[in-house]
């Protein structure tokens, strides 16, 4: 039964540690890239898989029973609403930078007209 | 076995698990340190309200932490925590949004920030003195020509 104990606590806290590294992974993107939209992408992956690995493995710590129960409905809750949020903030950038066209050239624009013309010329 | 550990039964998983909670929450209070640098820092307002949104999170982290260890009525705190860091993403959002669209004629810098300097704001005010007094000359101006009018046609 002790051996038990001790391996759920070991899967636990691997699945708390694995959290921790992408809060890491997070946060260091968010010093990495140079603008909001690309630090973004950093961003919302800590919403989702960091905090969901680490209350997944609080759970397995606990065991089953109601704080177990109401941690699964923290990780619901915000799979649902962090989403929400990251498009309300993207789109507040969007909304609000005139000069949002020095961060999102395309490269080769001209070869994706060429493509367009082609396809209609085909049409 | 899949009830809640029994740590009177192993009692060198205690000192263990003790430890290993601590570190975890002084790790996520480092990050969150760390997140507080990216929102004073962040050059758009946007940066600060992502950087906001990520301290919410990892105050998630620490109380599910400390729901487990300590107290269970904890539980419901973070629950709670969670509606209302999301809540505050989207007044921000919102209200910063209708602040800049009430302001969308004025001038606005890189950060998003409405700026006129003393320069710009001695230009504003010449134009406005000269747009006065046009409309002086042109309230003016009728006037004068019906009266030369009327000289030329005697």
């Amino acid at each position: 039964m002790e051996v038990i104990f001790w391996i759920r606590f070991i899967i636990g806290a691997c699945l708390i540690a694995m959290g921790l590294g992408i809060f890491f992974v997070e946060i260091f993107g968010l010093f990495k890239f140079k603008y909001v939209l690309n630090r973004m992408h950093a961003a919302a992956m800590g919403d989702t898989l960091g905090l969901g690995s680490m209350i997944l493995g609080l759970i397995v710590i606990n065991g089953v029973n109601f704080v177990s129960l109401k941690l699964f409905c923290v990780i619901l809750f915000l799979w649902i609403a962090s989403p929400v949020a990251s498009h309300l903030m993207a789109q507040m950038e969007v909304e609000t930078n005139k000069d949002l066209n020095e961060y999102e050239e395309i490269e080769n624009v001209s070869v994706l007209e060429e493509d367009k013309e082609g396809g209609k010329a085909n049409a | 076995m899949f009830s809640s550990i029994d740590y009177s039964l192993v009692p060198g998983l205690e000192t263990f698990s003790n430890v290993f909670m601590s570190a975890v929450i002084v790790i996520i209070a480092v990050f969150a340190v760390l997140c507080l640098i990216r929102a004073i820092v962040g050059p758009r307002v946007s940066d600060r309200v992502v950087a906001t949104n990520m301290i919410g999170t990892l105050v998630i982290c620490v109380i599910a932490v400390l729901s487990v260890t300590m107290e269970s009525y904890l539980a419901d705190v973070c629950l709670v925590y969670a509606a209302v860091s999301f809540l505050a993403v989207i007044v921000l959002t919102k209200l910063y949004t209708g602040v800049y669209r009430q302001n969308e004629d004025g001038e606005t810098d890189f950060y998003g920030q409405i700026e006129i300097d003393k320069y710009e704001q001695a230009s504003i005010d010449r134009m406005v003195k000269e747009a006065d007094e046009d409309e002086e000359d042109e309230d003016d101006a009728p006037i004068e020509n019906e009266f030369k009018g009327a000289k030329s046609t005697r």
